[in-house]
């Protein structure tokens, strides 16, 4: 398995994601943001929760890039949390593509993919 | 979303060894806000660095950035904390100097740097922001 398909299960089994797309110079980042979810068939798929104007989608949709946090909130110490999913902290990632394969379909009961859903992967 | 955590247990000697306020003056676009850093070895080491010219620029609605030239000290700083309005502060896995106008949250990498005193002049800035830090 690769990290980054380690980095997704973990996401997926935590439910716990941040996303802090960079900023307008393409390399600055500030506090992340916990973002929605959902993993379909392997892929990592973000949406904005307040729709396409919230802030953090308009900074990814410009920058496509930025990085992700998992678990990144939690604070813990190595020794009281998971050391694997500590790890996970800080991948690089970028915005892939607009959700075009409409044969996809979540899983998710109360997370369908959405016309604004976008699939996040490695840089 | 994982509930708040409450600080480390190291915040009480974080809290003692910031016992030593130290004024500053944050211009730009002449606006003075006046300010205070604590003397946490993060804080210390950016005052050893004074006076900075920055260049800031806004943040997801929350917060105003710049990257430091440098990586700052985090020795003996809590590894995760939490910042309210009127908080400036350090981003470490970004390298980023922060004025926090909104709450964002407990996050790790977080460190309290300080205080300024007028969030309305942050806030309304909404473009690129050439600031100058310095000692009173």
């Amino acid at each position: 398995m690769t990290d980054w398909a380690q980095t997704v299960g973990q996401i997926a089994a935590s439910d716990d994601l941040h996303i802090a797309p960079f900023g307008a110079d393409g390399a600055t980042y500030g506090t992340p943001t916990w973002i929605w979810s959902v993993v379909v068939e392997g892929r990592l798929f973000v949406r904005a929760w307040n729709g396409p104007r919230s802030a953090w989608y308009r900074s990814a949709m410009t920058q496509r890039a930025g990085r992700v946090i998992a678990a990144g909130e939690s604070g813990s110490d190595p020794e009281d949390g998971d050391p694997h999913l500590l790890h996970a902290v800080a991948e690089p990632w970028l915005l892939l593509q607009h959700l075009g394969n409409r044969s996809l379909r979540s899983d998710h009961p109360h997370r369908p993919l959405r016309r604004n859903s976008r699939e996040t992967g490695p840089v | 979303m994982r509930a708040r955590r409450p600080p480390s247990k190291s915040w009480a000697d974080h809290e003692q060894q910031a016992a030593v306020d130290t004024s500053i003056l944050l211009r730009f676009d002449g606006v003075t806000v006046t300010g205070a850093l604590w003397g946490n070895a993060t804080a210390r080491s950016l005052i050893e660095q004074l006076p900075l010219s920055l260049s800031f620029s806004d943040y997801a609605g929350k917060e105003k950035l710049a990257r430091l030239p440098q990586p700052r000290s985090l020795n003996g700083v809590p590894a995760d904390d939490d910042a309210d309005p009127l908080t400036i502060g350090y981003y470490a896995p970004a390298q980023v100097l922060v004025l926090y106008y909104e709450h964002v949250g407990h996050f790790r990498g977080i460190v309290r740097l300080g205080t300024f005193d007028d969030l309305a002049s942050v806030r309304a800035r909404t473009g690129p922001l050439a600031a100058t830090i310095g000692l009173t």
